[in-house]
């Protein structure tokens, strides 16, 4: 007895079958066509990247960063200071509101600038195998809704994160690790931005009207299966990813601050200087092993840092890295609207 | 596969090459050879041609802009990109269940298909069957559509399902479970057991 299940696999309509090769042909055109012409995200969600499991079989080395917690810098535009995650990132939507639309998202025409500085876990693929590297660049971008932008990428170099990484890549013949292109590349018009897994217009990100907790249940319902670690880790990131390097008017800044205040697990670590030395406030999430920690200035509520540091053991991750090892980081040295390719805020 | 014991030559899981393909774009064509053809063929299937192309190389531009949202944890990424052309196929429902229709009023259907695990029987079951077939899967709700074809035709376990669609595991069991039923009503089939 034949079953449904067997009649429904060999169920062919009378219809010419599939053009592969040909399908395939066109597929592939259109594919490298998309790449050459999609912008590029200034730097990569790097805890992703560190997540495949035996992606890296052994200890990270550290990387200096210099973030001092708890330094007791003297900031004197705030006041109070925050005791806790919520009040610190209440007061940093508070900011975000103040801050003028012209100041953060560009009208038609203008562009969005930002210059980054980010190291990030970076693996070679070749057919033998391969081999991870930490490396860092520096990126300017100028990207606009309605004109070609433009992208100056400089590899500052790479670190081994492991002598056997290094090994590695000996064995694979020291190919040239790959990078984002160094280099001066023309970006195609951009005409939104990611919240979640949303791909939202320009149109929709200036209209945007939700509160914090509209946005966070928003952004929660809209996680797919199988994406992070957890639910909770995935918005923690999507809202990263909404704060560093897109444009975001003074609305949804501040509803993303105040949509991260709900995450759970999310704490604050205090007053602290970023990388350039700027005063920050810190706040943090752990799991899996790791602590991914977002500091923001607390008088514009634009995000200057980032960082993930190993903080203890995690079966998943697949490699090995002591606790302190700074795995990822970023530091947003500048960001605004500007009106010509060239200029800066 | 990276692996521990490097010195054994491996392939790269498609977790690897999507974290790979973050920094260095061009590492995402591996992805695409890999997996396109059969996408294609799937989405053939459910939608006919020429959209069905169209549509896998859609799914294969959006993975692109989304390949950083993979979740390495999963060295397979069948299921994402299956989620990702079923995702596309809702937005041509009308266009699905047009064809689905029209499919319903052939009259002469030859046996065929390219599923030669199907085995000859099913095949020519499946072509006696074909105009029920169809009337059938366009009586479904769309997702028990998709549980039901992800299974029968991309051969995805129940947890890739669930992965693909984004439900829970048990909602994958109710939902193939009511679309079995309701194709075996549709066939005359005697009860089973699905």
């Amino acid at each position: 007895m034949t079953d449904e299940l067997q009649i429904l696999r060999g169920w062919a309509p009378p219809e010419a079958g599939p053009d592969e090769g040909a399908a395939a042909d066109r597929a592939r055109a259109r594919l490298a066509q998309h790449m050459t012409a999609a912008p590029r995200r200034a730097h990569p969600r790097w805890w992703l990247l560190a997540a495949p499991p035996a992606l890296i079989a052994a200890a990270a080395v550290a990387v200096a960063l210099v973030l001092s917690l708890g330094s007791g810098v003297q900031e004197g535009r705030i006041a109070p200071a925050p005791a806790t995650a919520a009040q610190a990132l209440e007061q940093a939507a508070r900011s975000a509101e103040r801050q003028p639309v012209g100041e953060v998202f560009p009208r038609p025409g203008q562009f969005f600038y930002t210059s980054t500085r980010a190291t990030y876990l970076n693996c070679l693929i070749r057919a033998g195998g391969g081999a991870c590297a930490l490396s860092t660049q520096h990126r300017q971008a100028w990207v606009s809704a309605t004109r070609r932008g433009q992208s100056r990428t400089t590899v500052l170099g790479h670190r081994w994160p492991s002598p056997r990484e290094r090994q590695k890549w000996v064995r694979l013949g020291s190919p040239r690790l790959a990078t984002m292109p160094a280099g001066t590349f023309a970006l195609a018009p951009d005409h939104g931005a990611y919240l979640g897994n949303e791909r939202l217009s320009s149109t929709q990100l200036r209209r945007f009207d939700q509160t914090g907790p509209a946005l966070y249940r928003r952004l929660r319902d809209g996680v797919k299966h199988g994406q992070g670690t957890s639910r909770s880790g995935e918005v923690f990131t999507e809202i990263g990813d909404a704060l560093r390097e897109q444009p975001a008017p003074p609305k949804l800044r501040a509803a993303l601050y105040r949509a991260l205040k709900l995450v759970p697990g999310v704490r604050y670590l205090g007053r602290v200087r970023d990388p350039l030395g700027r005063p920050a406030l810190a706040v943090a999430r752990t799991e899996g092993g790791t602590r991914r920690e977002l500091l923001f200035d607390p008088a514009t509520a634009a995000m200057l840092a980032e960082r993930e540091v190993v903080v203890g053991p995690d079966a998943r991750r697949g490699f090995d890295a002591p606790e302190g090892t700074v795995i990822a980081d970023a530091v947003y040295e500048q960001r605004g609207v500007v009106d010509r390719i060239g200029q800066t805020p | 596969m990276l692996q521990a014991d490097h010195d054994a030559p491996a392939q790269p899981t498609d977790a690897t090459i999507l974290a790979a393909s973050v920094a260095d774009p061009q590492a995402f064509t591996a992805l695409f050879e890999r997996h396109f053809a059969r996408i294609h063929r799937w989405l053939h299937r459910r939608v006919g041609a020429p959209l069905a192309e169209d549509l896998a190389a859609e799914t294969f531009t959006r993975a692109f802009d989304r390949r950083d949202r993979f979740d390495g944890a999963y060295a397979d990424a069948r299921p994402w990109l299956f989620g990702i052309a079923s995702h596309l196929v809702h937005d041509h429902q009308r266009a699905e269940l047009r064809r689905l229709r029209a499919l319903a009023r052939v009259r002469r259907w030859e046996p065929g298909g390219d599923d030669l695990t199907a085995g000859a029987v099913a095949r020519v079951d499946a072509a006696a069957a074909g105009p029920a077939v169809a009337a059938a899967l366009a009586g479904l709700r769309a997702e028990e559509r998709d549980v039901l074809l992800l299974v029968a035709w991309a051969d995805l376990e129940y947890e890739e399902v669930a992965r693909a669609t984004g439900v829970p595991i048990g909602t994958v069991r109710s939902r193939l479970h009511r679309a079995r039923t309701h194709l075996r009503a549709a066939l005359d089939l005697p009860e089973g057991t699905a």
